[in-house]
């Protein structure tokens, strides 16, 4: 249709080639934003947004290596980084130093949004390629490349679209849609073997009931606390019964957190359980954080700050930990009077025990 | 959303929010741009993804009745009958390839 509307000698294959390079070459260099584009598009958006003239800019240099070198000077060999003091000393100087050299009205926290919202849209505006792009570089390019003139690419657009409709029309015609889908179903369907049980799932359901904890959310999720932790845990000797041991102590320590939780709740507890059961509101939790701690030793305070939301209405007692002890050797009643020259302990004994 | 495994819990987390995520994506009326068939596509998209959590829900139930095993089946019906709109995100190059293939070699009788 090109060489018909235009001439074959306007679009030879190396015109082509030439058109689409320099199309390539156009696309590129539009949306490059070099160094040298941020730098002028800050000096331009400082000049409207912050109002900076030559001589201000010049006051604000000034002032600005002034202050640096005697930054630079209390600091010294202390470190330089981008969260270091000195970085936070610059940052306060810099603005310190523009609201001084333009001013504070110029300087302002919205200008300052204003400049950078600015600065990203212009990035954005120069680095897009739109449409409208595309057809100003393409007749531009007709035009010195090819030699077709602007009239001539306007009636090839309008002849254009009307014989893509014609085709379109055509291709409807006879039947060539239909054709495609129906190809289409053939190749690419949704038979797989995962998307065909689910067809069997209601007869299922209809003879073998529901299926009630069919997931295996449950024992994927035991098998990581009951298994792994309690494998991890052994030193891989004789490991089933330590793995049972350490389960049922976690099963025990559970059982202790329930309690603990449910007096907690009726007003029993004491300061531990009141910091593991998040009683503290949240200034006192931040009050008794670990950075927290040297400020409060500092303030000579020793005592952690404690102040539950939920008044307290019972004390806990302290436990008395009753278990086996090795150091204990048994003895007799007879050896134990003799022992401690007690002639009658195993009367007393029996009595002590008829008593309780 | 980017997730590296797809396993029960994914899903299941996946089938919650499902139609609510997709409702708004597909909502035809906003935009004002699309076609009558991009309208229609959207709205048997949107037909699917419903017929798949209510058979999710109704497959997930702990007791089933007469009515509830025969809304299963609507729904799994539902869904196969409008599966065919995922086809397009199901095509991959060697079945377009496979598709235009067989096409020029077909077109030719008409």
């Amino acid at each position: 249709m090109e060489v018909q509307l235009y001439g074959a000698e306007k679009v030879t294959t190396s015109k082509r080639t030439q058109f689409q390079v320099h199309l390539n070459r156009a696309q590129q260099a539009a949306t490059i934003w070099s160094d040298a584009d941020r730098q002028r598009a800050i000096e331009r958006l400082e000049r409207e947004i912050h109002q900076v003239r030559a001589a201000k800019c010049k006051l604000f240099e000034k002032l600005f290596q002034h202050h640096e070198r005697q930054i630079l000077q209390e600091v010294r060999t202390k470190a330089t980084g981008l969260r270091s003091i000195f970085a936070k000393k610059l940052a306060q100087m810099t603005t310190a130093a523009g609201e001084a050299a333009y001013g504070a009205v110029n300087m302002t926290t919205h200008k300052r949004v204003q400049f950078q919202v600015c600065l990203s849209d212009a990035e954005i505006e120069a680095t897009t390629w739109s449409i409208a792009d595309t057809d100003r570089v393409v007749n531009q390019l007709g035009r010195e490349i090819c030699g077709i003139t602007s009239k001539d690419q306007m009636r090839f657009t309008k002849e254009f679209s009307i014989r893509l409709v014609e085709f379109e029309a055509w291709w409807q015609a006879i039947g060539v849609h239909k054709l495609q889908k129906t190809i289409e179903q053939c190749v690419i369907h949704f038979r797989y073997p995962k998307m065909h049980p689910v067809s069997h799932k209601s007869e299922s359901l209809r003879r073998m009931g529901s299926g009630d904890n069919f997931t295996t959310n449950i024992s994927e999720q035991l098998h990581i606390a009951n298994v792994k932790e309690a494998y991890r845990s052994t030193n891989n000797i004789n490991y089933i019964q330590q793995m049972l041991k350490h389960n049922d102590r976690c099963t025990g320590l559970d059982y202790m957190e329930e309690t603990l939780s449910y007096l907690a709740l009726q007003g029993w507890y004491d300061i531990d359980s009141a910091k593991v059961f998040n009683l503290l509101s949240a200034t006192d939790t931040r009050r008794n954080t670990r950075r927290a701690h040297p400020l409060r030793l500092h303030n000579f305070q020793k005592e952690a700050f404690f102040r539950p939301i939920s008044q307290q209405v019972h004390y806990l007692r302290e436990t008395h930990v009753c278990s086996g002890c090795s150091s204990i050797k048994l003895t007799s009643l007879r050896d134990a009077s003799i022992d401690f020259g007690i002639p009658n302990f195993g009367q007393l004994f029996r009595t002590q025990i008829e008593d309780d | 959303m980017k997730s590296s495994s797809w396993q029960g819990k994914e899903i299941q987390g996946m089938i919650r929010t499902l139609a609510v995520n997709w409702a708004p994506i597909l909502d035809c009326s906003q935009d004002a741009g699309k076609t009558a068939a991009e309208t229609a596509s959207d709205e048997i998209v949107m037909g699917a993804v419903r017929a798949l959590c209510e058979f999710s829900l109704l497959v997930s139930q702990q007791n089933h009745s007469d009515l509830s095993l025969t809304a299963l089946d609507d729904a799994l019906k539902r869904f196969f009958k409008k599966n065919g709109a995922f086809r397009d995100q199901n095509m991959s190059k060697s079945a377009k390839a496979k598709v235009d293939e067989l096409l020029g070699r077909e077109s030719h009788h008409l």
